[in-house]
């Protein structure tokens, strides 16, 4: 057990060096990214709980990777299993908790650590027998799994705005918007195999202008009823709801373009940093869209 | 010994396996064969302890699973770890000190490099090596001939009996029926999650007509007449 955490801390180590960066330099870059969230959520703090469950949770729901629980179990025994399970948990979330105290955010605090035990005992391993369905079009790979995992929150998502419209709150559909787009980008983490870029008959540019296109569509569906919510009885925040509309295209469109300048790799720590500088400095994109772009048809000239 | 009693094992409304009843004994090399989806690699999860399942697996050693080798047909792998690491994880994993690794490394692996660098069979015989080191008493190995190359395929049935020879007990699963009836003392057939028929090493062949006769009842006309 302790030589595994040893082992996390040596793959730790090696994701930052493997991008060219000192370790150091690396451990620095965080700790001003943990800064820039502390800083965030004391100037806006309505939005902390959001920003913090969504981070932790996301962290958290990685952490459950059905393949890699099922290793652990068949390595460790029942008891070794739940210990190391429960502490990846709670270091996952420890530095969350300090800025939820701080925030005085006592309910998230207590819903972290719940989720982090319970994350450590049920298994997310689904076989499904029956498909399904999902709005999307079956080639858009990612909204069909993101769906397919994700529905019933999503449902839930949906029904919390209704709620929400009709006891006069139309601050919480807003910030559902932002974390339904948030949740939908996260399928992009989904590695298709090489094979599958391979077999596709067009050529790099048209497969990523494509894959743009694509992507556009399929996250409008999702944020449609959350934004139709907003247009009807949210007169107010529509135009912010647009706005949020719009942004989540273009960081789509970003998410895509770094996506295959990473390809076949997944996206990395450096691109992660870039992607929340990117956010923070919106007109960066000037820059970033052409970089990646040509960063990713050069990235799939071998394969297309 | 292990004994499987009644057991069941359900996915919603599918049922995968139905009521299956087998004694596995020390000593002893037990194939499991069957079309895919058949209910082997479920079978396999709820010896391994990674299923829930209804009905009863008992076994002379408690608990089973610290007790147990499995080899999944498609093996997990950390990000970024070398094949040393990951042999280390295992065998710590088991309160055991690992020895001198590059003396055992029986398949010649570059044990010092990323093990997302090997290729499929490397990969096969990293994990195969794994369950070896940590001394297991019982081995499951889901497809363990897949990938593996001519030589390698050889020292891996060379293993089995070996594993045989110490009083181990072994349960595998293979596509090739050749490399079952090479190893094994005894082949079961597993057909929509029923043990359907068993056979003795000196029965293999009847065994193996029963199964050929079973997939010549595929249509492979309605694919060809494309």
């Amino acid at each position: 057990m302790k030589y595994y955490f040893q082992l996390q801390y040596q793959v730790f180590r090696r994701q930052i060096e493997d991008i060219g960066l000192p370790f150091l330099v690396g451990l620095l870059l965080f700790g001003l990214l943990y800064i820039l969230l502390f800083a965030i959520t004391i100037r806006a703090p309505q939005y902390t709980p959001w920003l913090l469950g969504y981070v932790s949770i996301s962290l958290l729901y990685k952490l459950t990777n059905p393949n890699r629980v099922d290793f652990l179990k068949n390595i460790f025994t029942r008891q070794k299993f739940l210990i190391t399970r429960c502490g990846e948990n709670i270091a996952c979330i420890s530095p969350f908790i300090p800025i939820a105290i701080y925030g005085r955010e006592w309910l998230l605090t207590i819903l972290l650590i719940t989720l982090s035990l319970i994350f450590t005992v049920i298994s997310v391993r689904r076989v499904e027998i029956r498909s399904t369905p999902t709005p999307f079009r079956s080639s858009a790979f990612e909204f069909v799994i993101f769906f397919r995992r994700l529905w019933l929150l999503l449902l839930i998502g949906y029904a919390l705005a209704c709620i929400s419209i009709y006891y006069g709150n139309i601050n919480l559909p807003f910030v559902l918007l932002g974390i339904v787009m948030l949740m939908a980008l996260g399928a992009y983490d989904i590695i298709e195999d090489e094979y599958i870029v391979w077999n596709n008959a067009r050529s790099a540019s048209g497969f990523i202008k494509n894959k743009i296109h694509m992507g556009c569509v399929q996250l409008s569906i999702i944020v449609m009823p959350l934004v139709l919510l907003l247009l009807l009885f949210g007169t107010s925040m529509f135009f912010w709801a647009i706005l949020s509309w719009i942004s989540g295209l273009l960081l789509l469109i970003l998410v895509v373009l770094m996506k295959y300048a990473a390809y076949p790799r997944p996206v990395g720590i450096t691109e992660a940093i870039a992607c929340v500088i990117i956010v923070m400095m919106p007109l960066l994109v000037v820059v970033a869209y052409p970089y990646y772009y040509k960063k990713a048809v050069q990235n799939l000239e071998k394969y297309l | 010994m292990i004994t499987i009693r009644n057991l069941y094992k359900s996915y919603g409304k599918h049922q995968v396996l139905k009521d299956l009843q087998m004694d596995f004994h020390a000593g002893k090399v037990y194939g499991i064969v069957g079309a895919n989806g058949a209910g082997k690699t479920t079978l396999f999860r709820c010896l391994a302890g990674l299923e829930k399942y209804d009905g009863h697996i008992s076994a002379d050693l408690h608990p089973l699973k610290e007790y147990v080798g499995y080899l999944p047909s498609e093996i997990y792998f950390l990000p970024k770890i070398t094949g040393k690491e990951y042999l280390t994880l295992l065998i710590e994993a088991r309160n055991k000190k690992p020895q001198n690794l590059n003396d055992q490394n029986i398949f010649d692996l570059p044990l010092d490099r990323y093990v997302s660098s090997y290729s499929t069979g490397m990969k096969k015989k990293l994990g195969i090596l794994g369950v070896l080191l940590q001394g297991n008493s019982l081995y499951i190995l889901d497809e363990p001939y897949n990938g593996l190359d001519f030589q390698s395929s050889l020292i891996l049935t060379d293993i089995i009996h070996r594993l045989r020879s110490k009083g181990k007990t072994v349960i595998l699963s293979s596509h090739i029926f050749g490399s079952l009836a090479e190893t094994c003392d005894s082949i079961t057939l597993l057909s929509n999650g029923k043990f359907s028929a068993a056979a003795n090493r000196e029965n293999f062949s009847e065994l193996k007509r029963q199964i050929t006769e079973e997939l010549l009842h595929k249509n492979l006309g309605d694919i060809f007449s494309l």
